[in-house]
């Protein structure tokens, strides 16, 4: 797990091959930055440019979202599946990691979303992407909105001429 | 504090505006676009599309931003998986826009280790690749929406080996039963696009092991129908079938020889028989060459049948060690429907066809303006059956993909983006004249 907060200040003596990320809301993780420069282009970018020593803010992404990003990123580096379910090395180890990871809230899975996307985590990203799509199977337009919590902005004109024209495709 | 470069993977969506403006239909509606379209690309076209779009207008757009400008990139040809197997471990195909001279990697697992048999209207017809009981569909390859054929088990009859020369049976039976079905199926056109409001979809077969069967099908059909005719209606123009178009409510189908079919199928619960019969026999420019290939096009309200003349390229590439032929001509013929004869026609004026494996189509270069005047795209023509899929040396077909302008014979071919397959070689896919 991310050790969290309660670093001892601006330690000197910092471990070798951590790096210090910083979340939207304040918290400090010390990760290994090969586990999460492999993953995360992003990070892989800051530590480039400098911000191996220095703490790499990450002003989007919530302090809940970047525990589990970074979790996943350890898991698929140490199990080599760096490329997401299109590796060859994309075991069923980690697809029950992957399976339990998208088991998450709505509130959760959209922060999920935006912080793999800010993180530039493909695998993760995808993971996401197709949760929702999961979560979107055989829903109504009513169940859908009321699922992801999303307001009818369609005049009833306008909802019946989306309607007309896109179901021609089911007749 | 310093400050970092935000990268994003996709492009943002406008939270700007979208916090301006009045009711905010939730974070939702308010993914970036890109991160939208990658949802949008894994649920199921057939079922969950229309209730995505319907949610909001947020997400209705993410669909047609990212669906259907596409269209009007059009033509694309469809590269082969075996030489562009794209960056999505199997999932996408490559189109390459002539128009933009540019690869579109698409995600369509729906066209994945499938041949693909048929392009009508930007539709594709796919054929999975196991023996038996393989589904068949209408597939669009921007919305992912797919429409079932029968499988191509209700056409497997026996094998009617007969036709071939002994040591080509020979040959035959040493192939795989894979590498044999591979084959079964040459070409499927449709009459029109399954999306077309009140219009009859049929999709007319040509297949079996000399290319000299028929079989139509409707979208969700139990199974094909099989077309039968009277063998002495063709005196000795027999051939076998090369090519068949939806023209004035009927199919009309040609061979090898120029003869001319019209196949009459009867409207849904009709209990009338489908009637074929010839209309014409061959073209007045008569030369049966082995390579040669015909087609049949509407152009301009007329039918045309379209000889391709081919022959064996000089040149050995060390890629293609074995014979290979190359197109180097063409004749154009419009039907003169009052007596049945073909009249050679010089020019296509402002056309451009468009032949291969996809439904031959006519547009004009006026509408497509980067697309030449009086002009033949075309793709690799070669047949895919047994005997010249073991003249092809193993890759396939795909390299005699260009175009040809009619004035002065010249053919291009498109070098650059070459592809070969085996089993299902380069095709055109073109929006629908209507749908622009």
């Amino acid at each position: 797990m991310a050790t969290t907060g309660a670093s001892d200040g601006a330690s000197a003596a910092k471990k070798e091959g951590l790096v210090t990320l910083m979340s939207g809301d304040g918290e400090i993780f010390e990760v290994e930055a090969a586990a999460v420069a492999a993953l995360s282009v992003t990070i892989r970018h800051a530590i480039e440019e400098g911000f191996g020593d220095r703490p790499i803010p990450l002003p989007i992404v919530g302090a809940r979202a970047l525990a589990l990003a970074v979790e996943y990123c350890r898991k698929h580096h140490s199990l080599g599946g760096g490329a997401g379910e299109d590796s060859a090395a994309y075991d069923d180890e980690l697809r029950a990691f992957d399976h339990n990871l998208a088991k998450v809230d709505r509130d959760t899975l959209f922060d999920l979303i935006e912080a793999a996307n800010y993180l530039e985590i493909e695998g993760l990203l995808n993971l996401m992407c197709r949760t929702v799509a999961e979560m979107m199977k055989g829903k109504s337009v009513e169940e859908l909105r009321r699922t992801f919590d999303v307001s009818n902005d369609y005049t009833p004109e306008e909802e019946e001429e989306v309607r007309r024209e896109v179901s021609w495709a089911l007749d | 504090m310093e400050k970092m470069r935000r990268p994003c993977p996709c492009p943002a969506g406008d939270v700007d505006a979208a916090t301006t403006a009045p009711p905010s239909p939730g974070p939702w509606a308010e993914l970036p676009v890109g991160i939208l379209a990658k949802i949008l690309w894994r649920i199921n076209p057939d079922t969950d599309l229309t209730n995505f779009t319907s949610v909001c207008k947020a997400w209705r757009a993410a669909a047609a931003d990212d669906l259907l400008p596409l269209k009007h990139q059009m033509p694309w040809l469809l590269l082969t998986e075996e030489d562009y197997p794209g960056s999505g471990g199997g999932h996408t195909r490559s189109f390459y826009s002539l128009s933009e001279d540019k690869i579109h990697e698409l995600p369509l697992p729906e066209a994945c280790r499938r041949r693909c048999v048929g392009s009508t209207d930007g539709w594709l017809v796919t054929l999975g690749e196991a023996v038996e009981g393989e589904e068949m569909h209408i597939l669009n390859p921007i919305s992912r929406i797919r429409i079932p054929l029968p499988s191509q088990s209700t056409l497997l009859l026996p094998p009617e080996d007969h036709t071939f020369p002994e040591e080509l049976i020979a040959q035959n039976q040493q192939r795989t039963v894979r590498e044999r079905y591979q084959s079964f199926i040459t070409k499927v056109v449709l009459s029109c696009s399954p999306a077309k409001k009140g219009s009859d979809c049929v999709a007319l077969a040509i297949y079996g092991w000399s290319d000299n069967k028929l079989a139509y099908a409707r979208p969700g059909d139990a199974a094909w129908t099989i077309l039968s005719w009277d063998w002495r209606q063709f005196t000795y123009k027999w051939g076998p079938l090369e090519d068949a178009v939806y023209y004035k409510g009927q199919f009309y189908v040609v061979n090898l020889h120029g003869t001319v079919m019209r196949c009459s199928i009867p409207p849904v619960g009709s209990a009338e028989e489908p009637l074929v019969e010839v209309i014409a026999f061959g073209i007045p420019y008569d030369d049966l060459i082995w390579g040669n290939s015909t087609y049949l096009v509407e152009h301009q309200g007329s039918l045309l049948q379209v000889l391709r003349k081919r022959r064996p390229s000089k040149k050995s590439r060390p890629d293609k060690p074995l014979l290979q032929y190359l197109t180097f001509g063409f004749h154009v013929f419009r039907l003169d429907p009052s007596s049945s004869a073909w009249e050679m026609i010089e020019s296509l004026g402002d056309g451009a066809l468009f032949l291969g494996r996809n439904t031959s189509v006519s547009v004009s270069a006026t509408d497509l303006r980067w697309c030449k005047r009086n002009c033949i795209y075309f793709t690799d023509g070669d047949d895919l059956s047994p005997w010249s899929a073991i003249s092809l040396g193993g890759r396939g077909a795909g390299r005699d993909t260009g175009y040809c302008t009619l004035k002065d014979w010249e053919v291009h071919y498109l070098d650059q983006v070459a592809s070969y397959s085996p089993s299902s070689p380069p095709i055109w896919v073109l929006p629908s004249a209507g749908e622009g």
